[in-house]
């Protein structure tokens, strides 16, 4: 059995209005849909129902997610596609899987407009083993012009009716998400709780188990930001001699945390963001970590590597309002 | 469970055999310091019976690598990945702490051919039901 090796297609459709955007989407699912394919439309309510008039009975063989609740997160989103595309494969074939992804960027700040567009990114590398064919429509009406531009820069191609040719703006990828990753991190304020972990594993959980305590962070959240700390301190461990420094504070809706490695140096811009499977991958503990914790951000410069994690503090609301809705909800 | 006999423990963690159902009991932490004695007494079980039991009650601490080899005793790791060949093993975990069931739904590996999770009585599915398209975490 061969797998479709560098299959992923990753296309942006910027589109004026309705029919434009039916003009450039219908055909790619609708021929999914006559070839027998897994097809899915992640988009927003709007055009979920523009797509729902104009398949007519159709309609009811494509699956559908409202683009704000499809992978609230970019780790997320990327672990969502690639789920749903494993979830299309058979045993005895690779199937090809079409995927309509439409990012939300309404009331999203810059920090989030930036880690959606680097996600665009990032798809070209993370997925680039799966035998998806993805569309992202944008939005030229409600989207601003620099999101536009940087969609031609992370896609491979466009499509534009029926039209479908190659981004002469496309970039490479890793250049692209190395791009994004400017913003300084939070400096820990004095009076953070500090760890020196020197490898001991255990001794880092009691220290995040006692902070995330002090914080008023218990249960389930609890255990949950234990399991992602104690991740990013055995993938240190297991590439340098650890002498990490850790610092935990609260700032306003969550709890950071924040690993600094000296003589690290973290080059893989897409490092935790490749989907863990039942045969071990490089960086996967970080994967968890980046699916559990609302923000991982890692910066390398001259004398080492920063490793920051965000989970929400016990202010959160989104939780509270569920109860038994386990984390992340 | 009965007839505890440990085949392994170091004081972090403790692993014992347990007779009916046949399969073994954990307890304590699993990382990369005792992710050797893990696979090892697993290993053990992988070559028994058609159906392996492993409780998980008394798991403080169980990290991806550790949650894999448990999950890969299926033998789903083997050849395809996640395709099934039909030469899995049955695999039922009892007990899960629910931070490891929330790791297992993360993953994808809740769904591992011949990997059971046994729900105790009343407890709310935590899974989304519907097809995959529904998935919204």
């Amino acid at each position: 059995m061969s797998r479709v090796e560098g299959a992923f297609e990753h296309c942006a459709c910027i589109y004026d209005d309705d029919d434009q955007f039916l003009e450039s989407v219908l055909p790619f699912l609708a021929g999914g849909l006559t070839l027998g394919e897994p097809v899915l439309a992640v988009t927003t309510p709007a055009n979920l129902e523009l797509l729902g008039a104009a398949l007519g009975e159709r309609s009811a063989d494509v699956d559908y997610a409202e683009s704000a609740f499809f992978g609230r997160r970019p780790p997320r989103r990327v672990a969502a596609f690639y789920r749903y595309w494993k979830g299309g494969q058979d045993s005895s074939r690779d199937r090809r899987v079409r995927i309509l992804a439409e990012p939300v960027w309404a009331g999203r700040s810059p920090r989030e407009i930036t880690a959606w567009t680097r996600m665009e990114a990032a798809l070209n590398v993370t997925l680039a083993s799966t035998s998806i064919s993805m569309i992202c429509p944008y939005d030229a009406r409600t989207t601003d012009a620099h999101i536009l531009a940087d969609a031609l820069r992370t896609h491979p191609a466009q499509v534009a009716g029926s039209r479908r040719s190659p981004s002469p703006q496309y970039a490479d990828p890793v250049a692209f998400a190395r791009s994004c990753d400017t913003r300084p991190l939070a400096q820990p304020p004095d009076g953070a709780q500090t760890f020196g972990f020197d490898g001991d594993l255990r001794g880092l959980r009691r220290f995040i188990v006692g902070s995330a305590d002090a914080h008023g962070v218990a249960g389930d959240r609890a255990d949950m930001l234990v399991l992602a700390v104690s991740e990013v301190g055995a993938y240190l461990k297991s590439r340098w001699p650890a002498s990490a420094t850790v610092r935990a504070w609260e700032q306003p809706g969550a709890i950071v945390c924040d690993f600094r490695q000296p003589g690290a140096s973290i080059s893989d811009p897409f490092l935790g963001l490749r989907p863990a499977g039942l045969v071990p991958g490089d960086g996967d503990g970080l994967w968890l970590a980046n699916q559990i914790c609302d923000w991982m951000d890692i910066r390398s410069d001259e004398a080492g590597s920063t490793i920051q994690l965000q989970i929400p503090s016990s202010h959160d609301q989104e939780m509270a309002a569920q109860p038994g809705t386990r984390y992340p909800a | 469970m009965s007839n505890d006999c440990a085949v392994y423990d170091d004081g972090v963690l403790r692993i014992t055999n347990t007779d009916d159902p046949p399969g073994l009991a954990i307890a304590g932490e699993i990382d990369e310091s005792t992710y050797d004695g893990l696979v090892s007494a697993l290993g053990k079980v992988a070559h028994g019976p058609a159906e392996i039991h492993v409780s998980l009650g008394g798991v403080s601490y169980c990290d991806l690598a550790g949650l894999r080899a448990i999950v890969c005793v299926t033998g789903a790791d083997r050849g395809a990945g996640w395709k099934a060949d039909g030469d899995t093993r049955r695999v039922v975990l009892h007990e899960v702490p629910p931070q490891l069931a929330t790791v297992l739904r993360i993953v994808g590996w809740d769904s591992t051919p011949g990997l059971a999770v046994d729900q105790p009585p009343g407890s709310p599915d935590p899974r989304v039901a519907g097809r995959p398209g529904s998935v919204a975490w």
